[in-house]
């Protein structure tokens, strides 16, 4: 008889212990949600040139954007090798600052920061960055067909980079081209060691077999030199094709076509990267992505670049 | 000087003489049906020794010539033997037990010696009787109720031991590896419980003779069939039918088994069929299957031949159409296994066992899309391991060591994806595939371990693994020691320790926690090499009252080496990259906590409680920041309590219950600007958030009697989570945007949860033909 009373309580105790369907959090993952986002570059050729927007939550419902991203009473300084240069601080209520400090020349191989505050924001900085020298290229070639038909290439170019071997630079390649009516939609496709012919794989996969450190994102390659065999330097080339179409006919006639290539830190490798994986993270059997921040205390990219671009018109 | 040395030496001699170790050997046998019973304990009471039987029913110890000795020989579920016996010369003698009901049964005091370190190995017929999902019989299910042992998300059936992963785990039919142990995503196992003779689980302290996955050791055994007289059985539940037959070949020399299961859920619609008359409305459809088969061969006195085979199979169908488009998925996949052992006491010191075992499993998924004149999309996407292994195993016995080696070749293949996808644009279809590279590997391992019985309070298990992998470009070899120190002060209560180092030459890459929906099996490469892993483990072992009560105490701790980990944000359907450049590699992981363990095997009311208290985290060089981050199975706390109680001589009442921590899960959060002005979801950290507690009642209620014929009739009716808790089966996140004018953009982001399985009743009836 006690046993089955026993049984009773136990049962009723199994029963007391629902509870709501409300979702717990690890530990403070939450709650660092607001911080100043920093999106910039210096460029050796235009200065700097940055963008302060703000987070906010991802989860949270019936928000409307333009209001939450407002940041106000922002502070911005750039460093150069540890030394302000540059500083500027606005109290507008613009949902994002574009600050651009064009009244100094970038140094080739001085190092770079920038930092942001707000009131009621934590402050944040970046890491510091170098600016590299162009990239050296040589024994450059040229194709430009601007009557190219719908999927044949527009521009083929053909180059080494140059000598100066360092193991942690990476080049960002991205190519452009305009016709007579619009700037078209162009994309970089193949790149790999093979410097016999010109490239036409059109796959990440057989250019990654060939060096793992490079990535393709939307109109751009990023190519590392920890590719290159030391003692060979390869060729590289790239085929950038078009696709235009108007009322179903092939409208694909090409003022000018250029290639730029520039010299980008690991950094901006690591961003770009997790933003080409991001724009899938759709899918139904994605691994959800960390994007890549090198701001400590918020997030964003800043990053330093210097360019060289080779073009031919019609 | 000379003459004291010589007397010395006669004196030890006439002593080795007189102290001559004899043997007594044999099989312990159930003494119906003449299948021998694995894990019976054989204990001399006289001399606080004794051993326990094999995975072929074997058992050897050794004795003192002219000794008397005292023998209790018993198993859970079977009546106590006992026997005084005078040993004179080496003896052979098989043991047989009668089986006892539940209502009958005699409360004997359990031997501590039973107990073994790191190892569950609660019997079949007591995880049957568990309640579970609509009244389907589950025993990997019923194993997450033990401590050390997490399932999945609700109504899988993956294991996760100590903080492992389900590839972890090395499961074996009859010595045959399972790749995948899900039926109908994970819903119920493949394992059919009327097949299945015993089921033992090492989740450390690994003997030697064990290899090739970092966590966990499943061992199952099937059932050899009756080798006394033919008997059949029948069950019908609501999801599935099964059968078993089993029968002597020969009386007393050679038995049979058969049983086989199927769903209905294949009637609820034909998917096949109204695709192909264009008739396709939303549907889904299953269809699964499997059968055992097994015969042994009793060939001489000494000699057994053993063949056993599983064969299993699940169809997946969804359908959708939807303004004229017609879209199709099916998801394919099966294990089949095949084992031939053969046995041979060469005499009573040696115990020789050879297998041949083979493995197959595959995983097809195939889809479309098309208008009836337009094929918008088609993909197929195929996966497979089979593995072909010859094994050696010799048990020699002498004195108080039990000495166990072997060796084992095995020629593996992996073809881990063949992509095709086809796409149209609108203009022109376009076909693109991805075959990942077929690996065809071998491996080798050779492996000694001794139990060696110091004195009656303490023995050693000691051993050595070699293990050899060869792979295309790089070989692995490892070298695990394994060792386990038991102390057993009296025969109430033990304490070991345990050190094991163990490795596996294989990798799983999946991202769903439930089923087979996406697992592929890949091998150690040189861009994903072997992962290695050491575990450290303390246990206490206690019978707290002669009415059976036990406590178990254990505390671990495990690390582990060169883990990976799908990269962020991939997608595992790209066509565009080999497996190998969506991973991250050179991961490492820690897993440690406490279990406790009270149970009582038998008597009325009878059961368990068992609480985990355990961590498990991994740490990537490019996940997190490269900061330690729990793994998506980390349950901090994990509480059962699990009560049979037998109402009458025909009723008995299950119960049980389970709380414990939610699962871990990854949701974005922070929303922001990127560098070319679009809004950017960031998921900052991976496994970043925990769903809720799990919390679940099942009550079931059996009813076990004669039928006017003589057959033995059960029902079983059961109530799975009898409360209606909202357990998460799945969590999603929504992200929206509406733009209202050019200056207003508003934007929702909120947490869905989904709920499976909310009070389940459920009914089966089985009958067992005399």
């Amino acid at each position: 008889m006690n046993k089955r009373l026993l049984f009773f309580v136990f049962f009723i105790l199994y029963i007391s212990c629902s509870s709501g369907d409300e979702i717990y959090f690890i530990g403070n993952s939450m709650e660092n949600n607001s911080k100043i986002v920093i999106n910039g570059f210096v460029n050796a050729d235009s200065g700097c040139i940055v963008n302060i927007s703000r987070s906010i939550p991802a989860i949270s419902q019936g928000q409307n954007l333009l209001d939450t991203l407002k940041i106000e009473g922002v502070h911005i300084i750039l460093f150069e090798n540890g030394d302000s240069i540059a500083e500027l601080t606005k109290n507008s209520s613009n949902i994002k600052y574009q600050y651009v400090a064009r009244q100094f020349v970038p140094k080739i191989g001085a190092q770079y920061k920038i930092r942001a505050s707000a009131p009621n924001f934590s402050n944040c900085e970046s890491e510091e960055e170098t600016l590299l020298a162009k990239p050296i290229l040589k024994d450059t070639s040229f194709f430009f067909n601007s009557n190219a038909a719908q999927n044949d290439p527009i521009g083929i170019f053909k180059f080494k980079i140059g000598d100066d071997i360092n193991i942690n630079r990476f080049y960002e390649i991205e190519p452009y081209a305009t016709s007579n009516s619009f700037s078209l939609s162009t994309s970089a496709q193949g790149l790999t060691s093979n410097n016999s012919t010109v490239l036409e794989s059109n796959t990440v996969q057989d250019q990654a077999k060939t060096c793992s450190n490079s990535f393709f994102s939307n109109l751009s390659i990023i190519i590392s030199n920890s590719c290159y065999n030391l003692n060979q330097i390869l060729g590289y080339s790239v085929k950038a094709t078009a696709q235009t179409i108007i009322n179903g006919k092939n409208a694909n006639n090409f003022k000018y076509v250029s290639l730029t290539v520039s010299s980008v830190p690991t950094s901006y490798f690591k961003f770009q990267k997790a933003n080409e994986t991001t724009s899938n993270s759709q899918y139904t059997y994605n691994v959800p992505n960390q994007l890549y921040t090198n701001i400590k205390g918020g997030y964003g990219i800043f990053y330093t670049k210097n360019a060289i671009r080779l073009s031919r018109q019609k | 000087m000379p003459k004291n040395i010589l007397f010395f030496m006669l004196v030890s001699l006439t002593n080795q003489i007189h102290c001559q170790n004899l043997k007594i050997f044999g099989y312990v046998k159930d003494s119906l049906s003449g299948e021998t019973l694995v894990g019976a304990n054989i204990f001399d009471y006289e001399n606080n020794h004794g051993a326990i039987t094999n995975n072929f029913g074997f058992y050897s110890f050794s004795t003192k010539n002219n000794d008397t000795i005292f023998l209790r020989i018993s198993y859970v579920g079977y009546k106590v033997f006992e026997k005084h016996l005078i040993i004179l010369k080496d003896t052979s003698i098989n043991f047989y037990l009668m089986p006892q009901s539940l209502k009958e049964v005699e409360i004997k005091s359990t031997n501590i010696a039973t107990i073994e370190h790191s190892v569950l190995n609660i019997p079949v017929d007591r995880l049957k009787s568990i309640p579970t999902l609509a009244g389907e019989t589950d025993l990997m299910k019923a194993l997450t109720l033990l401590p050390g042992i997490a399932g999945g998300t609700e109504g899988t059936s993956n294991l996760y031991i100590r903080g492992s992963t389900p590839d972890q785990n090395l499961i074996l039919i009859d010595g045959s590896t399972v790749y995948n142990t899900s039926h109908l995503f994970g819903f119920f196992s493949v394992f059919n419980p009327t097949s299945v003779k015993t089921l033992n689980v090492y989740k450390g302290g690994f003997p030697a003779r064990f290899g090739g996955r970092l966590s966990s050791i499943l061992d199952v055994t099937m059932k050899e069939g009756n080798n006394q007289k033919q008997k059949s059985e029948i069950s019908i539940g609501i999801l599935n039918s099964s059968f078993a037959t089993e029968g002597p070949i020969k009386k007393d020399k050679s038995s049979y088994f058969i049983s086989g299961r199927f769903s209905y859920l294949s009637l609820l619609n034909n998917l096949v069929n109204q695709t192909q008359n264009g008739k396709l409305s939303d549907a889904v459809d299953f269809f699964i299957y499997d059968f055992n088969a097994k015969v042994n061969f009793e060939l001489t006195k000494n000699q057994k031949l053993f063949v056993s085979s599983y064969f299993g199979r699940d169809a997946y169908d969804t359908g959708l159409q939807d303004s004229g488009v017609v879209r199709h998925d099916a998801t394919r996949w099966g294990n089949e296994t095949f084992s031939m052992r053969y046995t041979n006491i060469i005499n009573s010191n040696f115990f020789f066992n050879a297998q041949i075992n083979h493995t197959n499993y595959y995983l097809k998924q195939i889809g479309s899309k098309d208008t009836g004149n337009i094929k918008l999309y088609e993909y197929s996407k195929n996966s497979n391991v089979r593995d072909y292994i010859a094994k050696l195993n010799l048990d020699y016995i002498v004195s108080n060591h039990i000495l166990k080696f072997g060796a084992e070749l095995g020629q593996h293949h992996f073809a881990p994806n063949n992509l095709t996808v086809y796409t149209f644009d609108g203009v022109a279809g376009t076909t693109s595939s991805n075959q990942d590279s077929i690996y065809n590997p071998l491996s080798a391992a050779m492996f000694i371990e001794d139990n060696y019985s110091i004195s009656k309070k303490l023995s050693l298990n000691f051993g050595l693994r070699a293990f050899k992998f060869f792979s295309p470009r790089q070989n692995f070899t490892s070298l695990e020691p394994r060792l386990l120190i038991s102390v057993k002060p009296n025969t109430t209560q033990s304490l070991d320790l345990s050190f094991t180092k163990m490795s596996q030459c294989l990798h799983l890459l999946t991202t769903a926690s439930s089923g087979a929906s996406n697992d592929v099996w890949v091998p150690a490469t040189f861009d994903a090499p072997m992962e290695t892993s050491w575990q450290v483990a303390l246990s206490l072992n206690k019978k707290l009252s002669e009415s059976g009560w036990v406590i178990q105490l254990e505390t671990y701790f495990k690390h582990m080496d060169s883990l990976i980990d799908y990269r962020n944000g991939v997608n595992i359907f790209a066509v565009d990259k080999t497996w190998e450049q969506l991973i991250e590699k050179d991961g490492i992981g820690r897993a440690y906590g406490a279990e406790l363990l009270l149970k009582k095997d038998l008597g009325r009311v009878n059961g368990w409680i068992s609480y985990t208290l355990s961590w498990s985290e991994r740490k990537f060089d490019n996940i997190n920041s490269g900061t330690w981050y729990y793994d998506h199975y980390d349950r901090r706390h994990n509480f059962n309590v699990v009560v049979q109680y037998a109402l009458s001589s025909k009723w008995t009442l299950n119960t049980n219950f389970v709380l414990q921590s939610g699962y871990v899960i990854d949701l974005p959060e922070v929303i922001y600007y990127n560098n070319l002005g679009y809004y950017q979801t960031n998921f900052i950290s991976r496994n970043n958030a925990r769903t809720k507690a799990y919390q679940r009642l099942d009550i079931g209620l059996t009813k076990i009697y004669k039928t006017k014929n003589g057959n033995e009739a059960k029902w079983i009716f059961s109530l799975y989570n009898a409360y209606g808790y909202n357990n998460p089966f799945s969590v999603s996140y929504e992200i929206g945007y509406s733009i209202y004018n050019p200056t207003t953009v508003s934007y929702t982001g909120k947490v869905k949860t989904k709920s499976i399985f909310n009070f389940i009743p459920g009914i089966s009836y089985s009958l067992k033909f005399k």
